[in-house]
């Protein structure tokens, strides 16, 4: 597949720019009534905070309909260099349930960072395009380390509702420090800045077109860079709002895409987690982390419900994942009333691992297993807001933390399962 | 006129004598060629057993969605089943070799048949076998969605299903096999018919919580001013 840095009408807009020092990509996909401000933030934050480096914003747009690209040309100001390049959906995304985030961004970022190689940027940011919060000040965050310090890459953290993130809380974050070693906090930021050096060698690996990174290229670039010993530290960007799309793919999808994408990179990546012991904290290297979150609405009682439904009906396929003292424990947990249900941290680290072992042996269809796991989820997320719904954002934080260890010190039953996974 | 009666009966033991005769060495060749096929089948199948057995066979069958064979097995093993299955079709062979000792025209007949039998039963089982593994994929895929759509007759959805699949498959096998007929076709329209409807029941009765929650969650939401909560 011809990639589009080498089409011949992009080649000719490449040789006109000549070169760029930072490149800030923007995916994009029916977008039009939030990208205006995301690419005005971006020109303003590059003639802001670097006037002497020559920027340029590209649009990876994925066919959208409702006149994005037009949008993106609207807003750029004269001065503004840029560049507007599409990307392929594949038709494997198009028939599938819709992929959370930007349909096609792997294609999206893929085409940015040969963009950017070919310009030669040092720096190369990616934003999405439904973001509502994004200011100037956050490309000064993402480029800085990267253009001044020395950084390979750059990942964000957000201010977010005590509850919101759930999947990232529990399952994601935990996991990714416990097998890599590093806390990275928000593995599958939407936002990030990669070198020049890490950008050439993410595009020199032969994984672009491989259902990990259609389905979770954030969270595969994150640990490309863990893996690959870059220099990484992590901005907090602030409040996070964007346009909200996950209707569109209900909860057990999402879960789906997530896992499958973190456990086939486990499969990936065995020589190296199995190593690591412990984690270290990644640096912070700017922005600040107080600002006011929007209430959330939820019911807990319809995720028990869950629970307690999946318990009754999917304790086959649960009992062909989960060891008997495992599947003890949820029993009697389903059973307690609403106000004492608590899944321990140990049970729950020891649940997601079980899950990872069978995806790894394929002891049942990988989406069948992934599903599956949603009442367990929620259960979880129920235990977790019913526990915390007194607490402040730094209560929750250290509870996060206590999970994030409790999930280190069961990576020796992780180790054991996978190399024996006959053995309860 | 005794004389003639004598005669007559001689002729009528010698044609007797002869008959049997000529019949007796076919039935010696069909004892022979049990006798040989017997051991030689009990070989055959040992070995086809060991092989299986090397192969993990049973497990396997497990893993691919197979284990309804285990139970109707012999000691809960499909080896065990092919095995003797191996045995029995090596001793048939055996006893229609020793046929053609007997009447070459009969077996001749006889395998000409079975020949000409044998694509339909490869078939009708190939068809049942892809009719269950598809019905078991498809049951567990709509047990899991309904679970998280928390529709409350999930596992009757999913067992509807199931059997919606293998009776499909299971008409498809007998037509193949050309056993039943028009009987068959009328049971299986009644059957699936009765699926079908049992399984609307089903869904209408078993989704109508979620039909009045997701309104009643609607209402809601144009009255709040929370913000829906994000898993990501």
């Amino acid at each position: 597949m011809q990639t589009e840095a080498a089409k011949p009408g992009v080649q000719q807009k490449i040789d006109a720019l000549g070169a760029a020092d930072i490149v800030v990509g923007i995916p994009s996909f029916n977008n039009a009534s939030t990208i205006g401000l995301v690419v005005r933030a971006a020109h303003q934050g590059l003639r802001q905070f670097f006037p002497s480096a020559r920027g340029v914003i590209i649009n990876s747009d994925g066919g959208s309909t409702d006149g994005t690209p037009a949008a993106f040309l609207e807003s750029v100001a004269s001065d503004g260099e840029v560049l507007q390049v599409s990307h392929e959906i594949a038709p494997v995304q198009k028939l599938s349930e819709p992929y959370i985030g930007v349909p096609g961004k792997s294609s999206a970022v893929r085409n940015v960072f040969q963009l950017a190689r070919r310009l030669g940027a040092k720096a190369c940011v990616v934003v999405d395009s439904d973001l509502r919060s994004v200011t100037p000040e956050w490309i000064r965050l993402l480029v800085e380390p990267v253009l001044e310090r020395g950084y390979d890459f750059v990942a964000p953290q957000y201010v977010r509702h005590k509850f919101d993130g759930t999947i990232t809380k529990s399952i994601v974050y935990p996991m990714i420090r416990a097998l890599y070693g590093k806390r990275v906090r928000q593995p599958i930021g939407g936002e990030f800045c990669s070198s020049y050096t890490l950008l050439s060698q993410y595009l020199d690996q032969d994984v672009w077109e491989t259902e990990v990174v259609r389905a979770g290229v954030e969270l595969w670039l994150t640990t490309e860079a863990l893996t690959n010993g870059a220099r990484m530290c992590q901005v907090m960007l602030g409040v996070r709002a964007h346009e909200h799309r996950d209707a569109a793919a209900d909860l057990s999808t999402i879960l789906s895409q997530i896992l499958g994408a973190l456990f086939t990179e486990m499969d990936r990546r065995t020589a190296v987690w199995q190593k690591i012991r412990g984690s270290t904290p990644l640096t912070v290297a700017g922005g600040t982390g107080e600002a006011e979150t929007e209430p959330v609405k939820i019911d807990v009682e319809n995720m028990l419900e869950s629970l307690r439904l999946g318990f009754k009906n999917l304790f086959e396929i649960w009992s062909m994942v989960l060891p008997p003292d495992s599947l003890l424990d949820l029993r009697r947990l389903a059973r307690r009333p609403a106000a004492d249900f608590r899944i321990p941290d140990e049970l729950w680290a020891r649940i997601v691992y079980d899950f990872a072992v069978a995806h790894h042996v394929r002891t049942l269809n990988r989406d069948h297993l992934l599903r599956a796991f949603t009442p367990l989820y929620l259960g979880w997320v129920a235990s977790f807001v019913m526990e915390m719904d007194a607490a402040g954002a730094a209560q929750v934080e250290a509870r996060i933390e206590d999970l994030c260890l409790r999930y280190e010190a069961q990576k020796p039953y992780l180790i054991s399962r996978w190399r024996w996974p006959d053995r309860f | 006129m005794w004389e003639q009666l004598n005669l007559a009966l001689q002729q009528s033991l010698n044609r007797v004598i002869t008959g049997i005769a000529d019949f007796l060495p076919g039935v010696l060749a069909l004892f022979l060629a049990l006798l040989l096929s017997l051991p030689l089948a009990w070989i055959v199948s040992r070995l086809v057993r060991r092989s299986l057995t090397g192969l993990h066979f049973d497990q396997r069958l497990s893993e691919w969605g197979f284990s309804a064979i285990s139970e109707w097995s012999p000691s809960q093993s499909p080896t065990q089943l092919i095995g003797r299955l191996v045995y029995w079709i090596l001793v048939l062979l055996g006893v229609l070799v020793g046929l053609t000792a007997l009447d070459a025209n009969l077996t001749e007949g006889l395998a000409a048949r079975l020949l000409a039998y044998l694509p339909n039963v490869f078939v009708a089982v190939l068809v049942f076998m892809v009719g269950s593994f598809v019905a078991r994929f498809l049951a567990r895929s709509v047990l899991i969605s309904a679970v998280n759509m928390q529709i409350a007759s999930a596992r009757l959805i999913s067992l509807g299903v199931k059997w919606l699949i293998l009776v499909l498959a299971s008409a498809m096998a007998l037509e193949h096999l050309g056993i039943g007929g028009s009987i068959v076709r009328l049971a299986f329209a009644i059957l699936f018919g009765g699926i079908v409807l049992a399984l609307a029941l089903a869904v209408g009765l078993g989704s109508k919580d979620i039909v009045s929650k997701t309104w009643e969650r609607r209402e809601q939401d144009n009255r709040e001013t929370e913000q829906p909560f994000h898993h990501l």
